[in-house]
């Protein structure tokens, strides 16, 4: 009979523990992973703690899409048809995986630089899309490139190629190692961007003659 | 009678003298404007020749219709070859124009040949549509083992000729 007791208070014991234990343990793995997800970046784009903001140098990563202003007032809008976040340590070394970058830096009314790439990196803290293949061209398309190793700042909205690029027009084409896509110097009503070419530029001009 | 004229004469004498200075220094400034003018070698460009060139760095700004080209600046445009430091492509931006390329500028030292004959000088202009080329500034223009020196030399290579402008110095080969 005792033997029978000892045994029914042990089972008890053990339910008490089943019940007790296993919620605890999810309670605590729930907060566990809040936590832990509250540092990463996507988590502040989807809890909209982040404002449209339309100041100068802004920069928005919101429902797969990066749009803002640079510091010279020329708006930017690019998107990928999927954005990777990649775990990193430190909030500074974020950075997202842009699958299928497709965008564009508005910097006059009549220049407009459209940029493609198959992949791409946004750097967070640095402001800068990195991709290693790219297209872009201008509004009226009268300017058309392919280069490798493309950085566009999105704080300056400068263009900057550290591969071979080429830039093609109607009747005309240059290549060169290195490429920049500055800001002119002075002001006109449809500026465009100046090419800057270094290190072996060839260049081929078709003339009417 | 003869006092008479004496005043008259006076006058008319001062006429006469200005008019003399001024036929000198006219007839003095056409004989500076003559020309010397040179054969050369005859070479065809096809037509629609793209006009190729490669340097070290380059420039290309489209608002105002050029492109720079520096460094060790090497232009081929059919038989043509041009080589200088600084060379300003100017494009044609006018409602007609599709930005082809109207004229190439080159300063700061330029060497042109046809495969055949050289020149050299400080300045040039190629005006691609015309078919001129025009070099100015310690112009030395080489044909065969003839030397010749001067201030503009204007190449027409529409028809082949070269025109030397001005003073020439020249060292001419006996054996050509």
């Amino acid at each position: 009979m005792d033997d029978i007791k000892i045994i029914q208070n042990s089972a008890m014991l053990n339910l008490s523990i089943f019940k007790i234990f296993f919620p605890a343990t999810s309670v605590l793995i729930f907060f566990l992973i809040f936590f832990s997800i509250r540092g990463v970046p996507e988590a502040e784009y989807l809890n909209n703690s982040i404002p449209i903001v339309n100041e100068f140098n802004s920069v928005v990563i919101k429902n797969g899409e990066i749009f803002g202003l640079t510091q010279e007032k020329d708006s930017f809008y690019f998107t990928s048809s999927n954005i990777l976040y990649a775990n990193l340590p430190t909030i500074s070394e974020y950075n997202l995986v842009l699958e299928k970058l497709v965008g564009q830096i508005e910097y006059s009314q009549e220049d407009i630089l459209f940029a493609k790439s198959p992949k791409a990196k946004y750097f967070v803290n640095e402001k800068k899309i990195q991709s290693i293949k790219n297209t872009f061209y201008n509004r009226d398309e009268s300017v058309f490139g392919k280069s490798i190793n493309l950085e566009i700042n999105l704080k300056t909205g400068s263009v900057e190629s550290s591969g071979p690029s080429l830039i093609l027009g109607s009747n005309f084409f240059i290549t060169s190692k290195y490429l920049n896509v500055i800001d002119p110097e002075y002001e006109t009503d449809d500026n465009k961007m100046v090419l800057q070419f270094n290190d072996g530029v060839h260049a081929s001009f078709t003339p009417k003659r | 009678m003869f006092l008479a004229q004496v005043p008259r004469f006076r006058k008319y004498s001062k006429i006469f003298f200005l008019t003399f200075l001024v036929v000198f220094f006219l007839t003095n400034d056409v004989s500076a404007e003559e020309e010397t003018l040179f054969k050369l070698t005859p070479v065809t460009l096809a037509k629609g020749a793209p006009v190729q060139i490669s340097a070290d760095s380059a420039l290309y700004d489209e608002n105002q219709g050029f492109a720079i080209f520096k460094g060790d600046v090497r232009v081929g445009h059919g038989p043509y070859k041009i080589r200088g430091k600084h060379l300003k492509v100017v494009f044609d931006v006018t409602g007609k124009g599709k930005k082809e390329p109207l004229e190439l500028v080159f300063i700061d030292g330029v060497i042109f040949s046809n495969g055949f004959e050289m020149g050299k000088s400080q300045k040039a202009n190629y005006n691609i549509a015309n078919g001129f080329i025009i070099l100015r500034e310690d112009v030395m223009f080489k044909q065969k083992e003839s030397v010749f020196f001067g201030q503009t030399a204007e190449f027409d290579l529409n028809s082949n000729n070269m025109s030397f402008k001005g003073r020439i110095n020249a060292s001419i080969s006996t054996n050509d």
